[in-house]
């Protein structure tokens, strides 16, 4: 009985959670110039006008670019301060650890008026370079807590073994441990991928003129009316859902592979 | 396997200038600027925050927004959370996924579906008339309470899942104990479960409530005028009025009030290190 | 040897003249040219950038949006990205007394002084006019019924359902106070307590304030208001598609939008150039078919077909029905009655 009633709870919240998503795609498929629903006819149009408008492919490319740029550098940088983190012993540990992670915490309006000031000054608003390093500022709390933890759970008997046949420190790190951070690092690379593509409120302070996807989709959603918006929402969500599907593979089979505990870390 | 300190030096280097360039450096001009004009100290600035009855309410409305969006939050999801570990592994992995997949998508994204849902010609108005229920369109969108329905969307599911951890975790070691002991599954339920899983639950919830702190994209798209919260104040006094010293000295009171429900959570999970980041982690 | 002297002498001649045709008296130099950004900055940049560079070899590099705190910061360190940019009426007040601008020399932009006198402000040119006038949904109040005053607009029994305005003082206290019976050329100075009372009325139904661009027009066709304020050159292409939506003009603020230079900016006399050539009647014809923010060049409103010109914010019939946004006043008051704005809009 109770589970029953249990049951019927989780199916509503779970329609809560999801449901409203489902309404994007007819609204998306409409071939009038504006939102309605449900569409009177079908048609691709809007998915057409994304591709011919200049302003939504650049954007989109401005986006991958950055996103591509920000996680290559925060999996760089937090694997590197990740093996320092578990492996060293210094007194600061605590602290760097959580100024790392801080940028996922703090609230980004917070971030996003601290990083306004400085660039105004420096003069690197509207500068895609800085707005990369920003991203990937972004995206290191990922990387440092989920390869850090990865690493943690490691056995250091393989790397040992390897040093003992012979290898240098990074010979040894670089054929033992790092393929098997392979796959949390791959994991964080989707994270920091993501946590780069979604950014919206530093990028829309310290951006300038230039405009990454979430921005176009910000400025649009007030000054147009036509539905390039949804369209853009359902390829972004299907994006999603091919980006979480292959990370919870990578992430099983990493998981059978070394049998670790974790519960749902991704 | 130690490292000598000019390895670790050098490990640590590339994201220690990172965060100390774009993250510290700034953050403390912010918090020099709510107290400093440039030339001297000064406690200009604070008190004009502090005297103003906008920012006195906004910074109310924002904790008590954050409060309630987190109450509904624990109490939509604990229940979740319960019904979930009581599932097989199986089914309990793509209840998981299924919670998990809104969290994937764009929080603009999914704050402009409540557009379409909640507007005077919107989805939710056409079926209720359709229905017969309303003469006349209702005022959804544009309110408080379009703002709370938009922010519990976007937390519930870290709320499930740091519950959900929680209850995994007492399960596991303690209900079969109590059940062996006697216990009936509701006696297991209300003197074991809950109680143990009530501090992971708290956790969940001060994340949650960070998290509230700081929403801008929500209140700017779902609500009406006295859906302002600090983060659109801030806004505001950067792009508007220009006021960057009043702004700096509302983003130094969001950080605080970051860092008490830090300690708060520090001090909740010190001895469970499993939450210490499983919880933030999306 | 003489025979080589010579034809190289001939020879130098031909290619100076080659480069005379060729303007090579601006030889690699970009203007940064700051403006709002989006579907506008593509229009001036085929309509106004490519011809300038073509004509004169200077390029054009665009930049947006507009932005008061970036010119502050950019002139007080000294190092200055823009060479012109864009402002509004009392952000050139507010930028000139602060020191921001520079002086123009309007003998390299207007050396037949054909530019009228209230387009030429010592720190800023006039680029456009637009109006904020009262835009409605023609099928909400009954056949033949549409609103002809802010007092209208005010009057929730005659026409009832929800507006919008503008999250801004400047535009609404001045409707207020004509809702309120105040006549137009009795406006300013602004009386501030009068014209909140008239807000406090409205107040109520007004479930959202448009902050940008066209937000108000979306309001509209979404059902989410039956009226709203509204730039004037919003609502007619959406009318001509056949949308039930029209506008009125009359108790319209009309608006003036400029162009000027930062203090210290790197290209000063380029700029100028280029605001000369904003100034071409026949580029700006191009640009107000497509723009209806027409401005004073002259010589243009000839060029236009005249029932089009009707429905510009400067023709003669509504510039009479509209009053003068007066950018001064609010400049002098703007800090004062944006806080009790603020205070007033978002208790």
């Amino acid at each position: 009985m109770t589970r029953a009633v249990l049951t019927a709870y989780f199916v509503l919240v779970a329609s809560f959670l999801l449901l409203p998503l489902f309404f994007l795609v007819p609204i998306s498929l409409t071939d009038s110039q504006f939102l309605e629903f449900p569409p009177k006819s079908l048609s691709l149009r809007w998915y057409r006008e994304f591709f011919v408008d200049q302003s939504w492919v650049d954007a989109t490319l401005a986006s991958l670019k950055i996103g591509v740029g920000a996680t290559i550098l925060s999996l760089l940088f937090g694997t590197l301060a990740s093996v320092a983190l578990v492996r060293a012993d210094f007194r600061a540990k605590g602290l760097l650890t959580a100024i790392f992670i801080a940028p996922l915490i703090i609230p980004s309006v917070v971030i996003a008026l601290a990083l306004y000031i400085v660039f105004l000054r420096w003069q690197l608003v509207n500068n895609i370079y800085a707005l990369t390093l920003v991203h990937a500022l972004i995206a290191l709390p990922y990387v440092v807590m989920i390869v850090s933890g990865s690493l943690r759970r490691y056995d250091m008997t393989i790397e040992r073994a390897a040093r003992v046949l012979g290898a240098g420190p990074t010979r040894a790190f670089l054929y033992t441990t790092l393929p098997y951070l392979m796959p949390a690092m791959f994991a964080s690379a989707i994270l920091a991928f993501f946590a780069s593509f979604d950014e919206l409120i530093i990028t829309l302070f310290i951006s300038g003129g230039l405009q990454t996807l979430p921005v176009r989709i910000w400025n649009d959603l007030s000054l147009k009316l036509d539905p390039t918006v949804p369209a853009v929402a359902v390829m972004l969500t299907l994006l999603s859902i091919v980006g979480m599907t292959v990370g919870e593979i990578v992430r099983r089979r990493n998981e059978r592979r070394y049998q670790s505990n974790s519960v749902s870390e991704a | 396997m130690k490292l000598r300190w000019t390895k670790t030096t050098l490990l640590l280097a590339p994201a220690t200038v990172l965060a100390a360039l774009l993250f510290v450096y700034p953050v403390f001009g912010v918090l020099k600027l709510s107290v400093h004009d440039g030339t001297a100290f000064t406690t200009d600035a604070l008190r004009q925050v502090y005297n103003s009855q906008l920012s006195i309410i906004v910074l109310q409305r924002t904790f008590v927004t954050a409060a309630t969006v987190t109450g509904i939050c624990l109490v939509m999801g604990y229940p979740m959370a319960y019904f979930m570990a009581g599932l097989s592994p199986r089914k309990r992995v793509l209840a998981t996924y299924l919670i998990l997949l809104p969290f994937w998508i764009s929080i603009l994204v999914r704050t402009y579906t409540w557009i379409i849902l909640l507007g005077r010609e919107g989805i939710l108005n056409k079926a209720l008339a359709a229905l017969g229920l309303t003469a006349e369109p209702v005022q959804l969108l544009y309110t408080p309470m379009a703002v709370h329905i938009g922010m519990v969307q976007i937390l519930l599911p870290i709320v499930i899942l740091t519950c959900l951890t929680s209850i995994l975790d007492v399960e596991r070691d303690l209900v079969k104990a109590a059940r062996s002991l006697g216990a009936s599954p509701r006696q297991a339920f209300w003197k074991v479960v809950f109680p143990l899983s009530v501090s992971g639950a708290a956790t969940g919830g001060i994340i949650c409530f960070i998290l509230c702190l700081g929403f801008y994209v929500t209140p700017t798209l779902l609500g009406g005028r006295t859906s302002t919260l600090i983060a659109n104040l801030i806004d505001l006094q950067v792009h508007k009025t220009l006021k960057w010293d009043l702004a700096a000295v509302m983003a130094s009171t969001l950080l605080a009030a970051t860092f008490s429900c830090l300690l708060a959570y520090w001090a909740l999970t010190r001895k469970r290190s499993e939450f210490a980041t499983g919880g933030l982690a999306r | 040897m003489t025979m080589t002297r010579r034809a190289f002498g001939i020879g130098t001649g031909a290619l100076a003249a080659a480069f005379a045709f060729k303007p090579s008296f601006a030889q690699d130099v970009t203007i940064v040219v700051n403006g709002s950004g989006g579907a506008l900055a593509t229009m001036i940049t085929k309509i106004f950038e490519e011809p300038f560079t073509r004509d004169t070899g200077i390029k054009v590099r665009a930049t947006a949006p507009v932005s008061l705190p970036k010119l502050k910061a950019m002139v007080e360190s000294g190092n200055v990205e823009w060479d012109l940019t864009e402002l509004n009426g009392d952000d050139v007040v507010t930028a000139t007394k602060a020191g921001w601008l520079a002086k123009i020399d309007y003998s390299i932009i207007d050396p037949d002084n054909k530019l009228p006198a209230i387009a030429k402000q010592p720190t800023a040119m006039v680029r456009a006019s637009y109006s904020t006038v009262i835009a409605f949904r023609t099928d909400k109040f009954g056949k033949g019924k549409t609103p002809q005053s802010w007092a209208d607009f005010w009057d929730v029994k005659a026409f009832p359902g929800p507006r919008s305005l503008e999250n801004s003082p400047k535009g609404n206290l001045e409707f207020a106070l004509l809702a309120d019976g105040v006549s137009p050329d009795k406006l300013y100075p602004l009386d501030i307590d009068r014209a909140f009372k008239k807000l406090d009325q409205l107040k109520p139904h007004i479930p959202v304030w448009w902050t940008n661009g066209a937000q108000h027009v979306q309001l509209l066709i979404d059902g989410e208001v039956s009226m709203t304020s509204c730039w004037n050159g919003r609502i007619t292409p959406l009318r001509n598609e056949g949308k039930p939506v029209d506008i009125t003009f009359k108790g319209g603020a009309l608006m003036l939008s400029f162009l000027a230079i930062p203090k210290g900016a790197k290209h000063p006399t380029e700029a100028m150039r280029f605001m000369k050539a904003r100034m071409d009647p026949a580029a700006s014809a191009e640009f107000v078919k497509l723009v209806p923010y027409p401005g004073f060049v002259p010589g243009m409103m000839e060029l236009l077909d005249p029932a089009f010109a009707a429905t510009l914010p400067t023709s003669p019939e509504n510039a009479a029905v509209q009053f003068e946004f007066n950018s001064a006043w609010w400049a002098e008051n703007l800090d004062a009655v944006t806080t009790r704005w603020n205070e007033w809009l978002l208790i």
